[in-house]
């Protein structure tokens, strides 16, 4: 028997620039025991963490098949600023072996990440803002 | 369940590896002595592997977990002698988890059986280059059912990213803690689905094994996986009487054949992404969970041991260890988050 259909190449349909790490919340508690339970180290703001930031506005959230299986397609737009990240955030930093892996479970267009779960659909609320933000750049 | 008997004699290599020259046959496994049907039960298979540990002294074994009824997870730490083989460098570490599916359970048993083959010094060469981790039954709760899911019923081999349950939290936290190089995660496919039934055919593609499939994962490690070890251990199992192919999935024979997942919530990819060589095994299931165990059993160990001997054979090789140690240690390049599988230019 041939296989005719045969489809061995993986390729991506969406790239991120990796952030210096992100901002989240201290109220998503959810988000922060995931991490913890992956072993990814987390640091409260040190009170002069003053960064550019990168949020997303959640602008629709439209359900998908795909390869068989059933997923989120998310579209966003995002805008940039300076601010002095709040002492209610743990920070994230993409450093190391996990970098990619903390990519993939934080941004809300990740196929793979915890957003589409169920146990985290508060995060994709059409027309708000995305609780979680990339940190580009620290500002001394 | 001392059933069996035991008359070894000990060789001391560098102080710390006894071998016994005693074979497997004198220490047959749950499976090996049970009658037809018979499944390794959770207590069974713990008190074996406990005898075969104070027998040979050639691992530990370390309770990471519990399942969600309680039952003990355990992970197995075959050392080897002390320091690596000449020319060897340091040594690869490979780990190996079975049955995170409750009615797959010939991963389960395979395991058993490479413990005890391995204690007893049937097949001890890959350690003087592999410092090996084992973890033989992921899902006992499962497995005790015959059931796919946990007690709770979630599938584990859709947890990897949130890791809510138990039993992928200890398997994750294991591999957090040895960061191995090579990952093996071992499973069984089933043989009957509709879309093949109503041609009237079952599947049979022998033993699959598939490598990493998320698009983070580099292509020349995928390659490596793909062009250099599949084939080698193809090569290396066909005077085995077992055939080995590309895990790939179909929902039926008219419909395209892709890889199962390139997702990160399964164990190949979710330890895939530490930029470690990882695979999964899918042995053929029988029509039921017990049917033809004895010989599911067997092609799965032997593609265990093949698998083993690759890496041993190419332990001292530069590339790819080189390159994955370094990544481990500075990190990859940016993320890909979504994707989608294609035609090759050039069908492989």
């Amino acid at each position: 028997m041939t296989i005719e259909d045969f489809h061995p190449a993986v390729e991506a349909t969406l790239f991120v620039r990796r952030p210096l790490g992100y901002a989240i919340p201290a109220h998503l508690t959810g988000v922060i025991e995931a991490l913890e339970r992956h072993g990814i180290a987390m640091t409260p703001p040190d009170g002069s963490t003053s960064a550019i930031v990168e949020s997303y506005r959640i602008e629709s959230v439209t359900p998908t098949r795909k390869e068989d299986k059933d997923f989120l397609e998310v579209e966003v737009t995002g805008r940039r600023g300076s601010m002095e990240v709040p002492a209610d955030y743990v920070l994230v930093w993409c450093a190391g072996v996990q970098s990619n892996l903390i990519v993939s479970l934080l941004e809300p267009q990740s196929q793979w990440g915890l957003a589409p779960l169920p146990e985290f659909s508060s995060l994709l609320e059409v027309g708000s803002d995305y609780s979680i933000l990339r940190i580009l750049e620290r500002v001394e | 369940m001392l059933r069996r008997s035991f008359a070894p004699s000990l060789i001391a290599i560098s102080g710390a590896l006894f071998l016994f020259s005693c074979a497997p046959s004198t220490f047959p496994t749950p499976l090996e002595e049970g009658g037809e049907g018979y499944l390794t039960s959770h207590e069974d298979m713990l008190t074996f592997l406990g005898e075969l540990r104070d027998a040979t002294g050639a691992f530990t074994m370390e309770a990471i977990g519990a399942s969600v009824e309680g039952r003990e997870l355990v992970l197995l730490h075959f050392p080897g002698a002390d320091g690596s083989a000449e020319g060897a460098g340091e040594k690869l570490k490979v780990l190996i988890f079975a049955q995170q599916h409750g009615n797959e359970p010939s991963g389960k048993e395979a395991a058993i059986a490479l413990a005890r083959d391995i204690a007893t010094g049937d097949f001890s060469d890959p350690l003087g280059r592999v410092d090996f981790y084992l973890i033989p039954q992921v899902n006992p709760d499962g497995s005790e059912a015959r059931q796919r899911t946990n007690a709770d019923g979630k599938d584990l081999n859709r947890d990897h990213v949130a890791l809510f349950t138990p039993e992928v939290l200890a398997v994750h936290q294991a591999f957090q803690k040895i960061m191995p190089e090579v990952v093996l995660d071992v499973h069984e496919y089933g043989i009957t689905s509709n879309a093949w039934l109503d041609i009237g055919v079952r599947k049979n593609f022998g033993q699959q094994i598939g490598a990493l499939s998320n698009a983070n994962m580099s292509a020349a490690l995928r390659s490596y996986a793909l062009d250099r070890v599949i084939p080698e251990m193809r090569e290396a199992l066909s005077s085995r009487d077992v055939s080995l192919n590309r895990y790939l999935v179909s929902s039926g024979p008219d419909a395209r054949f892709r890889y199962s997942t390139t997702a990160l919530n399964d164990g190949r990819n979710s330890t895939g992404i530490y930029n470690a060589l990882t695979f999964l095994i899918e042995g053929r299931n029988g029509l039921s969970v017990e049917e033809n165990i004895r010989e599911r059993a067997r092609q799965q160990l032997e593609t265990m041991r093949a698998f083993l001997s690759f890496f041993d054979e190419h332990a001292a090789e530069r590339w790819p260890w080189s390159w994955i140690m370094s990544r481990i240690r500075t990190g990859p390049p940016s993320p890909q988050v979504s994707s989608t599988q294609r035609r090759a230019r050039r069908a492989r």
